[in-house]
């Protein structure tokens, strides 16, 4: 039987290169670095509950997006650097333009439950569909459309009590 | 610029483009076959996305990270080796620490030729499976696709999305908790199966069906056989089809609202 520690060096060969560009939708490129070996470190705490069966690529990819995001939270740091960096960032260009929704997602970014932050994110952010997100978070299509609702529900209300106050 | 349709929409973001994390999955061999097809079908008409997929390729090229396995699809890799350029911070003295196997795999560095996007070699789909797709959506704005164990109420009208590899003749039927079938789709054909081309993409049915009031378990099966067949032929055996045809299922739950 291979051992863990193989098991995450392969996934680091290969796939250090995704996590790092992952990252840098959300730091620079000095510290994009530095988040792909903590994901790595991550991925050894959490090899066990990996599936053979799933996608490397993408199990990667949600473990990146959720450090990067509570990282940013950990750190009371201000979401224009997220704003910034995921615009010029490799890959940028299959993101979807910035709408409002996005807007009032990254205004209220510190504030959403975590998974209502992290479909948000892929999907006004990224731009990714319905089907891409349930296959990335584990969800059904139908909960990550009612994720959406829900955060949509919540950008409206608090746009409106902004607008009160 | 999506025009590959049904499960291929993943593939995609909502505008149109590959989505980076597909790119990786194609790079990585990790996309179905059907899922490949498309892929390639698009890229071979969006300059954007092999645009895209070079930029990523020459990115990954000079960050000295290790690269994937598969990325020289047609130029092999040299076999080079170099240090990381830096070491890191904090993470960096941890991971030294803590995880010597990582720092062995992160010294091994390769470089990576830029490879242009491959485009299909014959029709792209690999022959496994029963070469078919079933896709059922709630027919209303959003037309979310459902998911094994999705929940459906009374009254939703569900449309679908197939993919048929093989040509033949095909019918979709639906079995619900009271064990008895009915005809989904077609429903204009006196009961006999609608004969289909190969499908190198997944089509969207014009029919689509509207849930009754029996609850429990609802099952969706595409049938497909080679030869002729109707409703009344199968429908004793269901969810078994006759020797030689094949079925793609999708088990749902109707509940009231």
């Amino acid at each position: 039987m291979e051992s863990r520690s193989s098991i995450v060096a392969e996934l680091y060969e290969k796939y250090a290169r995704l996590v790092h560009r992952r990252a840098l939708r959300f730091y620079d490129e000095h510290e994009a670095e530095e988040v792909t070996h903590e994901v790595f470190l991550v991925v050894i705490e959490k090899i066990d509950a990996f599936r053979a069966d799933a996608s490397p690529a993408t199990w990667l990819y949600r473990i990146t997006t959720n450090h990067c995001l509570n990282r940013l939270r950990n750190r009371g740091r201000r979401q224009e650097l997220w704003r910034e960096r995921s615009m010029d960032a490799p890959g940028a260009m299959t993101q979807a333009p910035v709408q409002e929704e996005s807007l009032l997602l990254r205004r209220l970014w510190n504030e959403l439950p975590q998974e209502l932050l992290q479909i948000g994110v892929y999907y006004h952010i990224d731009g990714l569909t319905h089907g891409e997100i349930a296959r990335i978070t584990g969800l059904s299509r139908r909960t990550v459309g009612n994720r959406l609702e829900e955060l949509g529900a919540e950008a409206r209300n608090r746009a409106n009590d902004g607008g009160r106050s | 610029m999506n025009d590959a349709g049904t499960n291929q929409t993943d593939l995609f973001t909502r505008s149109g483009h590959i989505s980076e994390l597909t790119l990786d999955r194609w790079d990585l061999d990790e996309l179905t076959a059907l899922e490949e097809a498309g892929l390639e079908a698009h890229l071979a008409q969006c300059e954007a996305c092999r645009l895209q997929r070079q930029t990523v390729a020459s990115f990954d090229a000079a960050t000295h990270l290790a690269p994937p396995s598969r990325t020289p699809r047609t130029v092999p890799l040299p076999a080079t080796t170099r240090r990381r350029a830096r070491a890191g911070g904090r993470a960096q003295s941890l991971w030294m620490a803590g995880a010597a196997v990582l720092t062995a795999a992160a010294a091994v560095a390769l470089f990576v030729v830029p490879t242009q996007p491959s485009l299909p070699e014959d029709d792209g789909i690999r022959r496994k499976g029963t070469g078919m797709d079933l896709e059922v959506f709630v027919d209303r704005e959003d037309r979310l696709s459902l998911s094994p164990g999705d929940t459906v109420h009374p009254g939703e009208r569900l449309g679908f999305r197939v993919h048929v590899r093989d040509a033949g003749h095909i019918m979709i039927v639906g079995i619900d908790q009271s064990r008895e079938p009915y005809l989904c789709y077609p429903q204009h054909s006196g009961g006999a199966a609608v004969a289909t081309d190969s499908m190198t993409r997944a089509g969207e049915l014009t029919d689509a069906v509207e849930l009754d009031e029996v609850l429990g378990q609802e099952t969706l099966l595409l049938v497909r056989c080679d030869a002729p067949f109707t409703f009344e032929g199968v429908r004793d055996q269901l969810p078994s089809v006759p020797t030689g045809c094949q079925k793609e299922e999708l088990r749902i739950v109707k509940t009231r609202r």
